[in-house]
């Protein structure tokens, strides 16, 4: 049967196209808009297109603040809170898959109650920890309060309950110490499953704005986010040219990041959203 | 008939380290959450009934911290702000993202490729994403004013005004969410087996018919688990408020969170409304998350 | 020198008992095959001997040493599983020396053991392969290459050819005895299969809900049962069973033991019946006989009678079995023996 193109499959592919540009063009006016200079963003009707390529709008970003210091510091949290969601998480996944122990199933509820309680319910009891304990001039409170990936957890034991327990034994008969089992069977079976959790928590912790907002008391502290709200935060007119460009240092790396493992993005939150 | 466990060796041979061995590897993890969730989840409960300046010792007051809360406007709005913007995001978004879903089921590099873009909000920060659209809803230089005098029709103030100011904050959210909801939806439909459709063709079944009476009941329960999801994210709703509105003009789209924030942190001595206002959120997210649950374990053996 | 000795063994999972203060000795050097229907204790009796199902109560004893405490790797027994338990993300190479490797063994050792022995099942050519690119029997060949690298005291099997096709389980069946007289070291075999049992096992122990019902070689199991219950379970068909009118006790004869014949006559044991059903084998045909409300199978290698003719059975004084009231055997030196043979 030979594939005939009708009316309605023009129509149908023409409606896609609409929702793609629906979909891309906000982008596409934020990168243009951080390269226009001031007359050109309100001018009318608007250009497609930079008249030139204003490139010290970004310059004027990162001379606006200590931007070099934000960035670092959306860097230190976000590889920071992965290594300890890391290390935590995984011997938890696997004693909760794996040993049989008391008050196993009442422990696991507790990661799962955990993982339904919004920290916009008890962020300020945390926030009054981290002033007691004088740690808010630090990028501890971004950190710390994270450590514990409840879904993570949750997610990687799945993964880890569906090796077969005989993997294990057979390893046991081979001679391998309870941490060989784990470096050597259970994290390679698992690395896929580990790779999609890292995955989300590092994309959320970079684009997280709410925590930070409520813990990062002083500019040395601000990751990314934060600088960028920064940029609208000045009273009166703004200027938008700016703040796109800002933005785009914000939202770049994550499209770029996207575009090219988009696959495995996809399939880590589709994973993680229905089960 | 063998058990699950990690644990090799009879009971009386076993060495202490062996016998504490799993309580040490879940410790870490059990430390953090007790420490940051389960803590202050009591600790928001209490003080809830504190009145409390952050400074001076506590002083126990009952229930007057929920009754200064639900006397006052300003908070039964936030309420229903809350309620407004979820009912929107989750109705329009789930509608819309299944109708998308069942239209780009399909793989062809088109829908493939139009589905990936979709889900590209989700992504990027929601901070970036209410900042490109405070931009593009500019009430004098922004595009969509742009493009509504072109078709002829009057500017809007969109978030300028308390009229439309919900209504920018909710496309926006909308927005953002689609491209995912879709791809999930766009997953579980993948996941319906394909015989069903041929027998259902067998039948001479209609596309509507079998939407309805194969599609839809089959990917139910992830569809349920998403209404939850997405109803509990959006009463969670912060950084679109903050940035683009602040919780304005006056008070039209000041939601739960943004009132227990303003309660806490910029009118000082007020913590305790905060703490209230929190308990109530915890409770509207909780009664959902059970009900989901109690409903989900009726409806399970479904296949 | 490999005996393993069983001392007052007891296996709860929960309030569940398993296995009983069960004693068992194993042979040095035997081929073992314990067999039972699932949930017998035979595969729980295995992990008891591995270390890696802990017995709840009681001693194992590897050569008069206690091993009740061991920890699995210090026992000097090497396991395949029944899924084989490949390591998926190591090569074939890497499979099989991860144990030695753990037991640090020099590299040159190593690599000299891997060679030797992946030769010998058949899979030196595809030592830098992952698992996932092979057939089902060439796991099966790396989980004894992995077992027997390490040229352990005791090899132990859970169930190993059930997941191959019916032709390569023969061959490997074959091979299996070569082996184990190559090797000469003790084989503690599991499996719900009675061709397998009765092909390689020296010696047959059968087990029933945690007790052992009979431990011998397998001409004695099949020719000599001590209980009904051994009699049943083995041969196929099975034995053909009939209960005395009264007293309880019952009497048994194979289904190739019955002569079929137009005619009565000369057997010690003859009845008129029916032929109600008759399959067709190739080289022998099964018939189905009704008489006197009994319904019993009968093994011929003649294909003559035909579906709904008469027929007479026949069988021998010596092939007939009988049970008392426990389903315990009576032989022909008990006193009981003339008194129920008489009655048939």
């Amino acid at each position: 049967m030979k594939k005939r193109i009708t009316v309605g499959s023009v129509i149908s592919a023409i409606l896609k196209l609409l929702l793609i540009v629906i979909f891309i063009f906000p982008f596409y006016w934020m990168i243009i808009t951080g390269f226009k200079t001031y007359q050109e963003t309100i001018a009318f009707p608007p250009s497609l297109w930079p008249q030139s390529l204003q490139w010290e709008n970004f310059t004027k970003v990162w001379n606006s603040g200590p931007y070099l210091t934000y960035l670092w510091n959306s860097v230190l949290v976000s590889v920071g809170t992965l290594v300890l969601q890391t290390l935590v998480m995984i011997p938890a996944a696997y004693a909760f898959a794996k040993f049989e122990f008391k008050g196993r199933g009442f422990l696991f509820g507790i990661v799962m109650v955990a993982f339904m309680i919004p920290q916009q319910v008890t962020f300020i009891s945390i926030f009054n920890m981290m002033s007691s304990l004088g740690w808010l001039k630090t990028l501890w409170p971004q950190i710390i309060p994270h450590a514990a990936n409840a879904f993570g957890i949750f997610l990687l034991r799945q993964n880890f309950k569906q090796i077969p327990d005989e993997l294990l034994e057979s390893a046991r008969l081979d001679n391998a110490g309870e941490f060989q089992i784990l470096m050597k069977v259970m994290l390679p079976m698992g690395k896929a499953t580990l790779v999609s959790i890292l995955m989300l928590s590092f994309i959320s912790t970079w684009n997280d704005y709410f925590w930070p907002f409520i813990m990062a008391s002083n500019t040395n502290v601000y990751p990314l986010t934060m600088g960028i709200a920064a940029l609208r935060d000045v009273e009166g007119a703004y200027d938008w040219e700016i703040i796109m460009a800002g933005n785009v240092i914000l939202v770049v790396p994550i499209i770029l990041v996207y575009a090219l493992f988009h696959k495995r993005i996809v399939r880590a939150f589709a994973y993680s959203g229905i089960k | 008939m063998s058990k699950n466990t990690a644990i090799s060796r009879p009971a009386g041979y076993q060495t202490p380290w062996e016998k504490i061995r799993p309580y040490v590897y879940i410790l870490p993890a059990m430390f953090f959450l007790a420490v940051f969730v389960i803590y202050p989840l009591f600790d928001v409960v209490v003080r809830s009934f504190q009145k409390w300046n952050l400074i001076t010792e506590p002083t126990w007051v009952g229930w007057e911290n929920y009754a200064y809360n639900f006397r006052r406007k300003e908070f039964t709005d936030a309420i229903l702000h809350t309620i407004i913007y979820a009912v929107f995001v989750v109705g329009v978004g789930l509608s819309l993202s299944t109708l998308f879903a069942v239209w780009l089921s399909k793989n062809t590099f088109l829908n493939n490729l139009t589905r990936n873009i979709m889900f590209m909000p989700h992504v990027i920060a929601l901070l970036s994403v209410a900042m490109v659209w405070a931009w593009i809803m500019n009430k004098d230089n922004g595009l969509l004013n742009m493009v509504l005098n072109f078709f002829g029709l009057p500017s809007l103030k969109w978030v300028d005004s308390s009229d439309t100011a919900m209504m920018s904050v909710i496309i926006v959210a909308l927005w953002k969410a689609i491209g995912y909801n879709t791809m999930l939806i766009y997953a579980a439909i993948q996941n319906v087996p394909a015989e069903l459709y041929e027998a259902a063709d067998l039948d001479n079944a209609g596309s509507v018919k079998k939407f309805f009476k194969i599609t839809l009941p089959m990917i139910s329960p992830q569809m349920f688990m998403l209404l939850i999801t997405a109803t509990t994210g959006s009463f969670r709703v912060f950084d679109t408020i903050r940035v683009m509105t602040r919780g304005g003009p006056g008070t039209s789209t000041q939601v739960l969170v943004y009132y227990i924030y303003k309660q806490a942190f910029i009118l000082q001595g007020k913590v305790g409304y905060a703490f209230a206002a929190a308990v109530v959120l915890m409770l509207m997210i909780g009664v959902l998350t059970i009900a989901y649950f109690r409903i989900l374990s009726k409806r399970v053996h479904y296949q | 020198m490999a005996e393993i000795r069983f001392e007052d063994i007891t296996k709860k999972f929960g309030d569940k008992v398993i296995l009983d203060r069960l004693n068992l000795t194993i042979e040095d050097g035997s081929f073992t095959v314990m067999i039972g229907p699932s949930g017998c204790g035979k595969t729980t009796l295995l992990r008891i001997i591995a270390g890696i199902g802990p017995q709840t109560s009681g001693k194992v004893y590897l050569d008069g040493e206690d091993i009740s405490g061991l920890p699995p790797a210090k026992r000097n027994v090497a396991m395949v599983f029944q899924n084989y338990a490949i390591y998926p993300t190591m090569t074939v190479k890497e499979n099989i020396e991860f144990g030695l490797k753990n037991n640090k063994v020099p590299k040159e050792e190593r690599e000299r053991l891997v060679r030797e022995i992946s030769e010998i099942v058949g899979i030196g050519d595809m030592l830098d392969r992952k698992p996932s690119t092979l057939s089902g029997g060439q796991r099966q060949r790396i989980a004894l290459a992995r077992a027997m690298v390490k040229k352990p005291k005791v090899f132990l099997m859970d169930e190993p050819l059930s997941n191959l096709d019916a032709k390569l389980r023969v061959s490997m069946r074959t091979e299996l005895i070569e082996l184990h007289n190559r090797l000469q070291t003790t084989f503690v075999y599991v499996t719900h299969d009675q061709t397998e049992a009765m092909s390689m096992g020296t010696k047959i122990i059968l087990m029933n809900k945690g007790v052992i019902q009979q431990e011998a070689s397998p001409s004695e199991i099949y020719h000599d049962p001590d209980n009904l219950f051994t009699a049943q379970f083995i041969g196929s068909p099975q034995m053909n069973v009939i209960r005395f009118q009264e007293g309880g006790a019952c009497y048994g004869f194979r289904p190739e033991k019955v002569h079929l014949r137009s005619e009565g006559g000369q057997f010690f044991y003859t009845r008129k019946g029916t032929i109600v059903t008759k399959e067709m084998l190739g080289s022998e045909t099964i018939y189905q006989i009704r008489y006197e409300g009994n319904s019993v199978m009968a093994k011929s290698l003649e294909d003559t009678f035909e579906q709904g003719s008469e027929v007479y059975i026949g069988v021998k004084k010596e092939n007939i079995l009988l049970f008392d009231e426990n389903e315990r055997r009576i032989r022909s030196g008990d006193a009981r023996y003339d008194e129920w043979m008489q009655k048939l």
